[in-house]
């Protein structure tokens, strides 16, 4: 199987604010044990992963020191993560390999997506990022940053920044390469850097976020992948779908998946809602599937013993 | 691909220029320039990995976590985590410049930065005499409360109050070597061994854990280009050229040595700033013992004509 795997951000991180790197490393040497089943010779594998914990603990490190140390923009916040999250999990994955006598390589590739700041249905600022100011200090960072803010009940105002769908992901051969070789491939961090062509043509970063369930979609479709699975915690899972028990394997068709985003489309949380539109959208190209799964179940797609399972309407598989 | 391949290592300090031009735009901008000496190399038939020094931008983040952590109690970032968040970051940098400067020439190269680990012997005698200095000045209160606390090795530095040391051990093997030769083999550019490569040592079961050490970029860059398969390794320095008896009155400048004349002249000890050049005159040496063809000590303007033989010192079997 070809699979990309996309896991969020907040699964790679101990539960509780500000939980040490120990405590992240022994998280992520926890979580690499439930893609077991896939690290065999038989798949190949590209793993993209979430950075939203990891970037606010950035923003928040820079904002207390910013009165001593240059402050670090959006898009570079998200180069440092990749390096990081993308150096646990590479060294996780590849002790748990020599642990079962696999031999098989892993790579951390630095990833930057294409995006476009003037997508008017996307240019919005809001996506939350970082920390939490009061009135006083988000109407000074407005002015001298240039920060747009949004306000969050009972927690304050934050900077708010455009959420955007990756149009090109730039070292999309290189993954491919090192991927059909076998190895398993860590990329995508945090759905990429998000980078545009300025006035002369030339690439530069962008203070935005990328939509990471777009990113896995759009590489399982260059890298022609059989699956894309989302790996999600099981409470975020649930309430987007509340009639589905965990022991359950349910299948849902694109048309019956468009449906229940319409009906669901008002209680759903932004991430998972974001990941329904990216499968559905990635569905309307007639083949391939797509899992949601808890860090449990992954090992369970194989016998379908249980997740949920979205296929095309006329699926080939 | 039959291209030759060369390894160049570039100091951090060479994108970092000075106290007043610290910012992520200052560095991006060094990095451009930077970027146009190894597209030079490009468009004249080479395919490139570049190691990169990154002392200065891990001062940026340890200072951030260090203040962070009196200020706020955030977690701190460990050195090991620290390298890779700079490996991220500066390879992003890199990618994007060099992407760029590609695109304005016209060269169709793909260019990738590989997260990547050195491994070191746990029993490298390094470990017993940590003399690399790093993060902020302590006063004696702290730095006592760290050695206790944390177990931290300090020292006191003349008179400029105290700091933490850590070991700077010689790299054994780079870990994601594989990954990069294949890259390398297919003709993209790829950034590697940022700062030397994340220090990891291995336990007795095999598995890799990351270690507070800081590794000579020199030396990483040097092994890299064997293992990869290197012709030519070109140190870039703040220098145009290696001088004897540097910056005494019968200073000497070389255009090109033998190998055997770098050990005797290194041997003699009194040539080479400690710490400075001859750690690059070391990871020359070994280089050429190991079988690779060519080294060139030079700053970064001067590659171009080095590599004409026109300036430059070169270090030859």
């Amino acid at each position: 199987m070809r699979a990309i795997v996309t896991i969020d951000g907040e699964l790679l991180v101990p539960s509780g604010f500000n939980s040490d790197i120990q405590g992240q490393k022994r998280t992520v040497n926890e979580f690499v044990k439930s893609l077991d089943s896939l690290l065999g010779d038989g798949h190949k594998l590209t793993i993209v992963h979430g950075n939203g914990p990891q970037v606010g603990n950035m923003l928040f490190r820079g904002e207390i020191a910013s009165h001593a140390v240059p402050p670090v923009p959006l898009d570079v916040c998200g180069a440092d993560t990749q390096g990081a999250t993308g150096y646990f999990l590479l060294q996780s994955l590849r002790n748990l390999l020599k642990r079962e006598g696999i031999r098989r390589d892993v790579a951390a590739i630095v990833t930057e997506v294409l995006v476009d700041v003037t997508d008017p249905e996307l240019a919005a600022p809001i996506k939350g990022v970082g920390p939490f100011f009061d009135a006083e200090r988000a109407q000074k960072y407005s002015g001298i940053r240039g920060w747009d803010f949004i306000m969050v009940p009972g927690r304050g105002q934050q900077r708010a920044v455009p959420a955007l769908l990756p149009r090109q992901i730039f070292e999309v051969n290189s993954i491919r390469s090192l991927m059909d070789s076998g190895t398993i491939v860590v990329c995508g961090g945090g759905g990429g850097i998000p980078v545009q062509y300025d006035e002369n043509g030339n690439l530069a970063g962008v203070e935005a976020v990328v939509n990471k369930s777009h990113t896995a979609t759009m590489l399982a479709d260059e890298l022609d992948a059989d699956t894309v699975i989302f790996v999600s915690q099981w409470e975020k899972i649930q309430q987007a779908f509340p009639q589905i028990s965990k022991d359950e394997f349910v299948q849902f068709t694109s048309t019956e998946l468009k449906e229940f985003i319409e009906i669901r489309k008002g209680e759903l949380s932004n991430s998972m809602y974001l990941k329904l539109v990216a499968s559905s959208r990635y569905l309307s190209t007639g083949r391939r599937s797509i899992w949601i799964v808890p860090p449990e179940h992954v090992e369970a797609i194989f016998n379908k013993d249980c997740g949920i399972l979205l296929i095309p309407d006329q699926s080939i598989i | 691909m039959s291209e030759k391949i060369a390894v160049i290592a570039i100091g951090g300090n060479s994108l970092v220029k000075d106290k007043a031009h610290q910012s992520v735009e200052d560095q991006f901008q060094a990095i451009k320039e930077t970027s146009q000496h190894i597209a030079d190399m490009i468009e004249n038939g080479w395919t490139v990995a570049i190691g990169h020094g990154n002392g200065p931008q891990v001062g940026f983040v340890l200072r951030r976590s260090e203040i962070a952590y009196k200020v706020e109690g955030v977690h701190e970032v460990p050195l090991d985590v620290c390298g890779a968040d700079t490996q991220g970051a500066t390879g992003y940098g890199l990618q994007q410049s060099l992407y760029n400067e590609f695109l304005a020439r016209g060269i169709n190269k793909p260019v990738t930065t590989v997260i990547t680990q050195v491994e070191v012997d746990a029993n490298d005698p390094a470990f017993q005499n940590p003399v690399k200095p790093i993060g902020s000045f302590m006063d004696e209160t702290e730095a006592a409360e760290r050695k206790e606390k944390e177990g931290w090795d300090v020292i006191e530095d003349a008179g400029r109050g105290w700091r933490r040391v850590v070991p700077s051990p010689l790299p054994k093997r780079v870990v994601e070597e594989p990954a990069i030769k294949q890259l390398i083999n297919g003709g993209t550019c790829v950034i590697t061994v940022g700062g030397g490569g994340i220090p990891v040592v291995a336990d007795e079961s095999g598995a890799l854990h990351g270690v507070a050490a800081v590794i000579d970029k020199d030396f990483a860059s040097s092994l890299l280009g064997n293992v990869i398969g290197a012709e030519l390794l070109i140190i870039s320095t703040a220098v145009e050229k290696v001088a004897l008896n540097f910056g005494k009155s019968n200073e000497t400048w070389l255009d090109e040595i033998t190998l055997e004349e770098a050990k005797s002249y290194l041997a003699e000890g009194i040539h080479f700033a400690k710490g400075s050049m001859a750690p690059k005159i070391q990871a020359v040496i070994w280089f050429l013992e190991r079988g690779g063809k060519k080294a060139i000590i030079t700053n970064p303007d001067n590659i171009a004509r080095a590599l004409r033989g026109e300036s430059g010192t070169t270090i030859v079997p």
